[in-house]
């Protein structure tokens, strides 16, 4: 495959070596005008994935390949100038510390284009109040405050608006909506998809929370504890997951409506794990109610189907052992609704 | 408008009910010091076992609802009427010495931060042993022993040895199991969860949630869920209250209100919410903000973001009245709206 | 910036801002202003007190007091200044630069600093007297170069929590050089810190001219200074209690002035740590933040067109 943004055997460490990787082995490619979640709980080394492909992380091994051009390995001038070109942005986590304190909105946002340098004072703040208008800020009357003058889904768009200002080709968002409430995060989500449709950007969404990738992800990828357990259509890999760690992913996730699919309980380990998971095998072997001596040796990614790779050695047969009404039944009085239509 | 308890018969865990292990009436709230009225009118029981979730968007009330419930009012803020009873005992009006005694031993709370509610530099176990000998008179070998049934009820694997740990050791997910913990230990009347889940990652999430449902069904416990997320509500709750710009707006079974919605603002909550399904489609959004804290203003509070908004909204205020099925709802419209049905394009009119 | 603004609206600061604009005034126009030869000696007249002839008596030599002091004030302040001066040019930018210098620059930098700040003080002076000649700029040099390490230090402690800020990240994301980020994001946020330490330096160093004279380095008698007139007034307090008084009292109020500067500016800076900025008295406390929140700010969410 080749995408616009490709991560290939992506490995990051800190620390002395023989100490866990925080990200092992990464594949992940983004094609024009795609939107990828990639979806982890605390821990699971998903900001360190942006972080690592934007630059900001440097990779023990792997590489990042930028339209063609491996970009993990620029340094220096070649660095800066592939940075000034703005094609590849990255919206950190949280606004409040990804925006300096003492720089108006409008300064803020034009930051990007001032340091590139390339196009004169009119034009950037044409292009400053493009952007703030493509995010549904107010320029005229947000302009000229302070990040601590605005609310915090106003500070949300101000880091989405200096993410686009210039025009990257590919806008990496960290938990870009985890803070806002539904309404606002659908508005956001909205926004993505629009800029994605109108300019064919590519958007990875990082996330912890199922509901940061609905409606608008045609893929995500599972990511657990640095190795990606499940990657694929988005439909396919929440409507049928071939990874336990998935099941239970969307298992837990609350829903106001009933849900077909196995209970979150019938998808935790009832045992005790054996004692080797704390050491060696599958990433994921330690919570797994499906474990055998097998997933002492961890399973690579293996491509299911078209587009589609899960990391497990009981994928295709984990699925009956819970239909296994015994187990079944483990499933606890998860909301009384459940019974409803 | 004054709320008479008796008004609500059919209700579960209604006023009526002496043995309601809370009950909130007319409650009013200020904030800046008295210049604003950021919660006004808020009625509602919470009947023994029965388990109510609090629903709405920041600036809803629904922190300072709680927070008047447990005497935490942050300073500025003050209960300006009404009346707050748990399990018979008024709580209006108490000391600081007697709030004391009824936190914890009569109301439990659990928050969204537990780490900030422990100790760091004691062990989690001395934390709880030390609420047991204080509140309940243990000695020391008791508590102890009572520290680790507890922490073994609230699912702590090895709990005599987590006792042993110091906060920083643990998970969010285990902290939150400790606080939750300690504010069941003293066998409490009512258990407040106040964004409790947030913070979490959604597998633990879920886990806390079945831990709630069950410690409120083995130990009779009543629970009051707050939380902005419709969702986490509906996987525990009987009943749920929904609160807008400092009013209560819906209040009914959480089976009936989640799927029948009488109130316009639910009907929305509800179109916005997550559904387990993946497909691209176009999303929903309530359009406009809500009023500022403390606005005045003549209407119905929801009705320049509601599509069904019609000139009778904007005459008066509108009261929070009983429907023949025992459900509350503040609308004029009410039961006249299909709401079931006019959610897919009636609103969205509106929105696009 | 915001904290040097925020800084001027305390009372305190206004006082000591009018105390400091004497006091320079003093320095530029004293000599002027001087009713008698500061150097001219009276032996009939020594040792007197307050009284109409000389409106702050005489010293030991029978010089007029008032007349000393005024002369004196240019060579006291600009003593003081020019050392504060060199300080600072040595330390701030070495203190900014340690962060860009990579692991092992930073350990010999930092190295460098502690050594310096173990060198004696007086012998360190009487060594770069001895190497440029005495004289008041040479002395002066020398403080300053003892006084670096504290600018050094102080600049580079409030820098190195903003070198990792995820704004200076963002910025260098963006392609942005070491230069401008240190004008953008890190300058504004770290020159209150060193104006705080130059108040302080300052101070110290009107005093520390004196012991300097005292050992017969930097100015030489009989040209009057401040902490030279308290030196060897000192040694008449038993003949003439008001002597080291006047003296003391320029230095004192020249310090404490510069000190509620200093405690003013870094007011306005602690002001600036509080979450979003100062506290705003209409809104409640913080902890009425997670539900009543800014809705003021909230309500312009409404502008947001649905995209």
């Amino acid at each position: 495959m080749s995408g616009l943004l490709e991560l290939s055997g992506l490995t990051v460490a800190f620390g002395r070596r023989g100490a866990r990787p925080v990200l092992d082995g990464v594949e992940l490619s983004v094609g024009e005008g795609e939107i990828v979640g990639v979806i982890g709980e605390t821990g699971s080394g998903k900001t360190t994935l942006a972080r690592t492909a934007v630059g900001l992380v440097p990779p023990r091994s792997g590489r990042v390949v930028f339209d063609g051009r491996e970009i993990s390995g620029l340094r220096g001038r070649a660095l800066r100038a592939f940075r000034r070109s703005g094609q590849l942005s990255y919206a950190f986590q949280d606004p409040l510390r990804a925006l300096d304190p003492e720089l108006t909105v409008r300064r803020a946002v034009a930051e990007p284009l001032t340091v590139a340098g390339d196009i004169g004072d009119t034009e950037i703040a044409a292009r400053v109040d493009e952007a703030l208008e493509t995010v549904g800020l107010d320029a005229a009357r947000l302009g000229d405050r302070l990040p601590g003058a605005i609310s915090g889904g106003q500070r949300q768009r101000v880091l989405l608006a200096r993410a686009i200002v210039t025009r990257p080709r590919v806008l990496i968002a960290d938990e870009p909506v985890s803070a806002l409430d539904a309404s606002n995060r659908n508005r956001v989500l909205r926004l993505l998809d629009r800029l994605r449709a109108e300019r064919g950007m590519a958007v990875v969404v990082i996330s912890h929370d199922l509901s940061s990738l609905a409606g608008i992800a045609d893929r995500v990828a599972v990511l657990y504890r640095g190795r990606v357990v499940e990657q694929g259509p988005v439909r396919e890999v929440f409507g049928r997951p071939l990874h336990p760690y998935t099941a239970l992913l969307i298992a837990s996730a609350p829903s106001v409506r009933a849900e077909g699919g196995p209970g979150a309980a019938a998808l935790r380990p009832s045992a005790e794990p054996p004692g080797w998971t704390a050491r060696e095998g599958c990433v994921f072997a330690h919570r797994c109610p499906f474990v055998t001596d097998a997933c002492r040796t961890a399973p690579a990614p293996a491509p299911v189907g078209r587009g589609r790779t899960a990391a497990c050695h009981r994928a295709p047969e984990w699925r009956e052992l819970i239909a296994d009404p015994v187990i079944a039944q483990g499933a606890p009085e998860t909301g009384l609704l459940k019974a409803a239509p | 408008m004054p709320h008479s308890p008796s008004s609500d018969p059919a209700a579960p865990g209604a006023p009526t009910d002496p043995s309601a292990a809370l009950s909130v009436e007319g409650l009013g709230v200020t904030v800046s010091s008295g210049r604003l009225t950021a919660v006004r009118d808020v009625s509602f029981t919470v009947g023994r076992g029965e388990a109510v979730g609090l629903v709405g968007e920041s600036g809803s009330g629904k922190t300072l609802i709680c927070r008047s419930v447990l005497g935490l009012l942050p300073p500025g803020c003050a209960v300006s009427e009404g009346e707050i009873t748990l399990a018979g005992e008024a709580l209006t009006g108490l000391s600081r010495r007697e709030w004391d005694r009824v936190r914890g031993t009569r109301v439990g709370a659990v928050f969204q931060d537990p780490a900030s509610y422990l100790n760091p530099s004691l062990t989690v176990g001395r934390q709880l042993t030390e609420v047991l000998r204080v509140k309940l008179g243990l000695d020391r070998a008791r508590a102890d022993a009572r520290a680790v049934e507890l922490f073994a009820a609230v699912g702590l694997h090895d709990p005599a040895e987590v006792a042993r740990r110091h906060p920083h050791e643990l998970s969010g997910g285990m902290l939150q199991r400790v606080l939750i913990a300690v504010a069941v230990a003293c066998a409490p009347d009512l258990l407040v969860a106040d964004e409790a889940t947030t913070a979490l990652d959604v597998v633990v999430q879920a886990e806390v949630l079945e831990l709630l449902a069950r410690m409120r069904a083995e130990q009779d416990l009543a629970l009051l869920l707050v939380s902005h997320d419709l969702a986490v509500i509906a996987e525990v709750c009987d009943r749920v209250l929904v609160a807008y710009a400092g009013e209560l707006v819906e209040d009914g079974p959480a089976d009936r209100v989640l799927n029948d919605p009488l109130h316009p603002y639910t009907e929305a909550l509800l179109r916005v919410a997550t559904v387990g399904d993946w497909e691209r489609r176009e999303l929903e959004v309530i359009p406009g903000a809500p009023p500022e804290v403390g606005a005045r203003l003549p209407g119905c509070r929801f009705a320049d973001r509601c599509a069904f908004a019609a000139p009778e909204c904007l005459s008066g205020p509108v009261p929070l009245r009983q429907t023949a099925d025992g459900r509350r709802v503040r609308c004029v419209r009410g039961e006249e709206l299909d709401l079931s049905r006019a959610g897919a394009h009636g609103t969205r009119e509106v929105a696009v | 910036m915001r904290t040097l603004r925020r800084a001027w609206r305390p009372a305190s600061a206004k006082v000591a801002l009018l105390v400091l604009l004497a006091i320079a005034l003093l320095a530029v126009f004293g000599g002027w202003l001087a009713p008698h030869d500061p150097l001219a000696q009276n032996p009939r007249n020594m040792l007197r007190g307050p009284g109409p002839g000389h409106l702050l008596g005489t010293d030991y030599l029978g010089r007029d007091v008032l007349s000393r002091l005024l002369e004196g004030s240019g060579r006291s302040v600009a003593g003081a200044v020019e050392a504060v001066a060199a300080a600072m040019v040595v330390g701030v930018p070495t203190g900014l630069a340690s962060l860009w210098m990579g692991r092992v620059g930073e350990w010999l930098a930092q190295r460098a600093v502690d050594a310096l700040m173990t060198l004696p003080f007086t012998v360190f002076a009487i060594a770069v007297v001895g190497a440029l000649g005495n004289g008041m700029h040479q002395a002066m040099l020398a403080l300053g170069v003892l006084y670096a390490p504290l600018f050094f230090r102080m600049t580079r402690a409030a820098a190195l929590s903003l070198r990792h800020a995820q704004y200076v990240e963002s910025a260098e994301l963006f392609g942005a050089s070491v230069g401008r980020v240190l004008r953008t994001h890190i300058w504004s946020k770290v020159l209150p810190t060193v104006i705080v330490t130059a108040a302080h330096a300052l101070a110290t160093c009107l005093l520390v001219v004196s012991s300097l004279t005292f050992l017969g380095v930097g100015v030489q008698p009989p040209a009057a200074t401040w902490g030279g007139m308290l030196a060897t007034d000192l040694g008449f307090l038993t003949q003439q209690i008001w002597a080291p008084v006047f003296p003391a009292a320029l230095i004192v109020i020249t310090a404490g002035a510069l000190n509620l500067l200093a405690d003013a500016v870094r007011d306005a800076g602690a002001e600036e740590l509080l979450p979003g900025g100062a506290p705003d008295p209409a809104t409640g406390s913080p902890g009425a933040i997670s539900d009543s929140p800014d809705t003021t700010k909230e309500r312009a969410d409404a502008a947001l067109p649905v995209v």
